[in-house]
């Protein structure tokens, strides 16, 4: 049963009053369920994504082909709705690493307080303080075989994209740890944290069960927000050929390709990246929309 | 301090200190300090009694009330609850004693979750000690048993069972106010600290809130310490009164003996800014001038005598001992032995 | 004041010391090493040889102390050769760090221009269609894959236009016009890019000036509405706008690494890229240090800047 009344409840109402963030919220779930039925459309079409055909290719759009072929000949629909899957999916699954990380870090930072938080701040700012993009490069390029790990894990096709989730989380989570740090310090001195120390709360039990639960709202904002960040860094980095490992399609990567054939066949450029932007800037309009509802002095 | 030997005590407080360690900005950056907050408190309450603790805002109240309430570690003196001593112990080693002693907070709003309904909110502290209260109240300690006790604190407090489902937000304040106090209740203790229960609530719904206070002391045994910034509230709930200036307690007597008799200078200030019915007449002596002084900087001697009109060489050198103006009856000043007429207030003790 | 520079600078060299231990360690991690491309580039090489060459390079020691020596002849001016270009490091670096200024600034210098009296006018009408349009515009520079972007770009103008080459920089000494056109595109995409968060930053720091009630009240004395945003306020909300800038500081010179690789600009971005690709270690790590050095000083002016500029905030100042 949902409580009428319970604040996400409220927030929900006031969500409602947001047309554009309804709008990119309509947008964003229709292409997941598109996303996930591919298997459907490939049977439908009669052809499967990565089904190379030479002699046809880069072929204009038909009724076999809706948005026609790429220079092997694979069908670029079908592509472009695998490739969607990899892309949400690393959006939203770094994105979500990311926050945890953040959260934890923030938490204890905004809880503790004194020489860890002073530690685990100073941490942040240094890690926000890096020229990010250079450095995501390195780690992208390093070589799985020299730290160490078995060959099974590295010669599998999974690795590239747990290494782009894994690179994301590693510096994306500094916006969390700010702002649940700041959420914390002021939580804390609200008298319903004392009450719980009072009726014999652990500090675990007052972290998590008390004041967690009111950082709710500005995390599933800056989670929705930094999922169009990540998507962006995840398709720029397959785009360089460092995320996303051809034969698996990503967004990113199907514009590496695209970008070889400019002059022979420009639409090819054209779809993977309008579909990243639109994805990324509903993202974003959502995050707006939820930082609007959520808005703490409309709480009550 | 008490002859009274026959109520058993509460607690116990002999020379009780807090000092908070500050930065100070300096020339050559931060200095670290210790300000104190509260300074030799001796303190005794018995069982059953109300006691209230007045000052302005600022005098250490709140810091010697969350003592108290095991809140804050006393940084000297000896403290012991409910018979236990709890100097020197760690949180863990404290949760045992919590139960004995509850607080309830100035406000409402920030003192309660906004996320957890009245239920959560009432039924947490059962959860947290599910081994409380003898092999009967552990076999009823179930979500049913829980959800029980939960809706019999809602009607002692003057709400009713259906609110258990809503959130903090839908109450008003003297509800929140309510809710905060049930609260404090689940765990059947003997102490409670408020800290200026009131203070954040409208005048209209002040008394219905110090009432039903009034009422759960009979039905729950329970022990008071009221804090409060104003005599007036006080004068109805307290047994004894003492009042805090600058962390030290510089008048503690019972109700009437303040009231009437009031012998510090202080406390007799305090008394002329309570309105009353007669206005003129009270407005013997000194009103209040000026702010309390700094507790970083304390005054030499006696705190007090920078705004006190009796003071004398003595008071600006040496620190008053508490002094015995009846078995029931101490101030520390060096001129107690001076009275003022504060008959007109004397009608209002008697009520 | 001089208390808090200090404590600034110490953490920011620190923070560079760390991370030119972790760039150096990262380095190593990075397929290949230079002895194997040594052997791949010369096949009368034995596995003999390749073991002294290792001792004689101080390889086979652990990383803490390969990273001394490296520190060591480092900081003695010695910063090693580029592979992939035959030439001392910094040789290589210093044109390229001139060509991303060059970039940078001119895309930089045109979306402050731009934001300014966009995010000020957006601000001085809240709620109306300029302000929704400017809003519309900075979420779509924010969402926007720059990549893609610069794609489309040469799309529209190199291969169906014509107007303007795909990529590369005008020949040293072409004439000017010649250097002008090798940039218009990158500078664009640059620009377009970074107009919408700009100007987004000048409206909402705009809006809150206008909150204050000094402003009121020189609405209130009958002063004239544009005079008041355009003189009194303008000048209030620069405060956090050149923070930002200076923040971006840094970046002028890492370089927007995707804009100069996709349109071959020799600068500083496509200067990591490379190396990293081409597993030139020496310039890599160079070249990811000077970037790191000089975003660390970008944040460190922002910082300055701030509390230079504001004087509400006082540094370790007299507050009991």
């Amino acid at each position: 049963m949902i409580n009428q009344n319970s604040p996400l409840f409220l927030a929900m109402r006031r969500f409602r009053r947001h047309r554009l963030a309804i709008f990119s919220c309509c947008v964003l779930l229709s292409m997941i369920v598109l996303v996930i039925s591919a298997p459907l459309f490939e049977i439908w079409l009669g052809v499967s994504a990565n089904q190379v055909d030479l002699y046809s290719r880069m072929v204009g759009s038909s009724l076999q082909h809706p948005l026609g072929t790429d220079e092997l000949g694979r069908d670029v629909f079908l592509r472009l709705l695998y490739g969607g899957r990899i892309s949400l999916f690393t959006g939203l699954t770094a994105a979500c690493f990311a926050a945890s990380i953040g959260t934890v870090i923030g938490l204890s930072a905004g809880y503790f307080g004194g020489r860890l938080d002073a530690l685990l701040m100073r941490l942040t700012d240094s890690v926000i303080a890096l020229p990010l993009l250079p450095l995501l490069i390195v780690l992208a390029a390093i070589d799985l075989n020299k730290i160490g790990l078995p060959e099974a894990i590295v010669q599998s096709e999974d690795v590239s994209f747990y290494r782009i989730v894994l690179i994301v989380a590693l510096t994306g989570w500094t916006t969390v740890a700010r702002l649940v740090r700041g959420a914390t310090l002021s939580l804390k001195e609200r008298e319903f944290v004392m009450a719980a120390r009072g009726i014999g709360a652990s500090d675990r039990h007052i972290m998590f069960r008390h004041i967690l639960p009111n950082l709710l709202s500005p995390i599933i904002v800056a989670v929705t927000l930094s999922v169009g960040s990540v998507i962006l860094l995840e398709s720029v980095l397959s785009f360089l050929g460092l995320g996303i490992q051809p034969p698996m399609a990503s967004w990113g990567n199907m514009l590496t390709n695209a970008q070889q054939l400019i002059w022979e066949a420009p639409l090819l450029a054209v779809y993977p990246g309008l579909l990243i932007f639109i994805t990324v800037i509903s993202f974003n309009f959502l995050g707006d929309g939820l930082q609007d509802a959520f808005d703490p002095k409309a709480e009550y | 301090m008490d002859n009274n030997h026959l109520s058993k005590t509460i607690v116990e407080a002999k020379n009780l200190t807090k000092t908070f360690a500050i930065k100070v900005a300096t020339e050559k950056g931060w200095e670290k300090k210790a300000v104190a907050a509260v300074t030799d408190v001796n303190l005794t309450i018995h069982a059953g009694e109300t006691l209230a603790l007045v000052g302005e805002s600022g005098c250490g109240k709140t810091t010697l009330g969350r003592m108290l309430a095991l809140f804050y570690q006393p940084s000297s003196g000896q403290l012991s609850i409910h018979g236990n001593s709890v100097t020197g112990l760690k949180n863990r080693q404290l949760k045992p004693l919590r139960q004995h002693v509850q607080m309830i907070f100035q406000d409402p709003m920030s003192s309660l979750n906004p996320r957890h309904t009245v239920e959560g909110i009432l039924t947490e502290p059962m959860k947290i000690f599910p081994e409380l209260g003898g092999a009967e109240a552990k076999r009823q300690n179930t979500p049913a048993g829980r959800f029980e006790k939960a809706a019999k604190l809602m009607d002692a407090v003057g709400l009713s069972k259906a609110d258990l489902a809503k959130y903090p937000h839908e109450f008003s304040g003297g509800q929140r106010q309510r809710i905060t106090i049930a609260r404090a209740l689940v765990l059947n203790p003997a102490f409670i600290v408020a800290d200026e229960p009131v203070s954040a609530l409208d005048v209209s719904v002040q008394s219905q809130i110090l009432n039903l206070m009034k009422d759960l002391r009979e039905e729950f045994n329970l022990t008071y310490l009221f804090i409060s910034h104003d005599l007036a509230v006080v004068h109805h709930l307290a047994d004894r009164i003492a009042v805090m200036y600058l962390g030290r307690i510089v008048e503690i007597a019972d109700r009437n003996s303040l009231f009437a008799d009031a012998r510090h200078p202080y406390t007799q200030s305090l008394l002329r800014s309570v309105p009353t019915v007669t206005p003129n007449k009270s407005k013997i002596g000194q009103i209040l001038q000026g702010d309390p002084p700094s507790p970083i900087n304390p005054p030499n001697g006696c705190a007090f005598h920078p705004r006190c009109d009796r003071a004398t060489d003595i008071c600006r050198e040496q620190l008053p001992d508490m002094q015995k103006v009846s078995d029931t009856h101490f101030a520390a000043c060096h001129h107690h032995e001076h009275r003022v007429n504060t008959d007109s207030l004397h009608t209002m003790a008697d009520t | 004041m001089r208390w808090f520079l200090f404590t600034r600078v110490t953490q920011s060299l620190i923070v560079l010391m760390i991370m030119s231990f972790v760039i150096y360690a990262l380095i190593g991690l990075m397929p290949g090493d230079p002895i194997d491309l040594m052997i791949s580039a010369n096949p009368n090489m034995t596995a003999a040889d390749a073991v002294a060459l290792r001792e004689l390079f101080g390889l086979d020691l652990p990383i803490y102390k390969r990273y001394l020596n490296w520190l060591g002849t480092a900081l003695g001016g010695d910063l090693g050769y580029s592979r992939l270009f035959g030439q001392p490091v910094l040789d290589v670096l210093f044109p390229a760090m001139k060509n991303t200024v060059v970039l940078m600034g001119t895309a930089f210098i045109l979306s402050v221009c731009i934001a300014i009296p966009v995010g000020t006018f957006a601000a001085s009408k809240p709620r109306s269609p300029i302000d929704y349009g400017v809003n519309l515009f900075a979420f779509a520079g924010i969402s926007i894959p720059s990549f893609w972007l610069a794609l489309m770009l040469i799309i529209i103008f190199s291969v169906f236009l014509g107007w303007f080459p795909a990529g590369g920089i005008a020949t040293e000494g072409a004439p000017f016009l010649e250097q002008i056109k090798y940039m218009v595109l990158p500078v664009a995409t640059i620009t377009i890019v970074s107009i919408g968060g700009h100007s987004r930053y000048v409206r909402s720091s705009m809006l809150e000036v206008l909150r204050q009630d000094y402003i009121r009240t020189a609405r209130a004395k009958g002063a004239d509405n544009n005079r008041v945003i355009w003189k009194h306020a303008l000048r209030n909300a620069m405060i956090p706008v050149v923070t930002i800038l200076a923040l971006d500081f840094g970046f002028l010179f890492s370089g927007a690494l995707i804009t100069e690789t996709i349109y071959s600009w020799p600068g500083m971005g496509k200067l990591i890229f490379d190396s990293v690709m081409g597993n030139d270690f020496n310039l890599a790590l160079v070249a990811l240090l000077f970037a790191t050095a000089l975003t660390l000083t970008g944040n460190l002016l922002a910082d300055i800047c701030y509390a230079w500029l504001d004087p509400r905030i006082v540094i370790g100042g007299d507050s009991t």
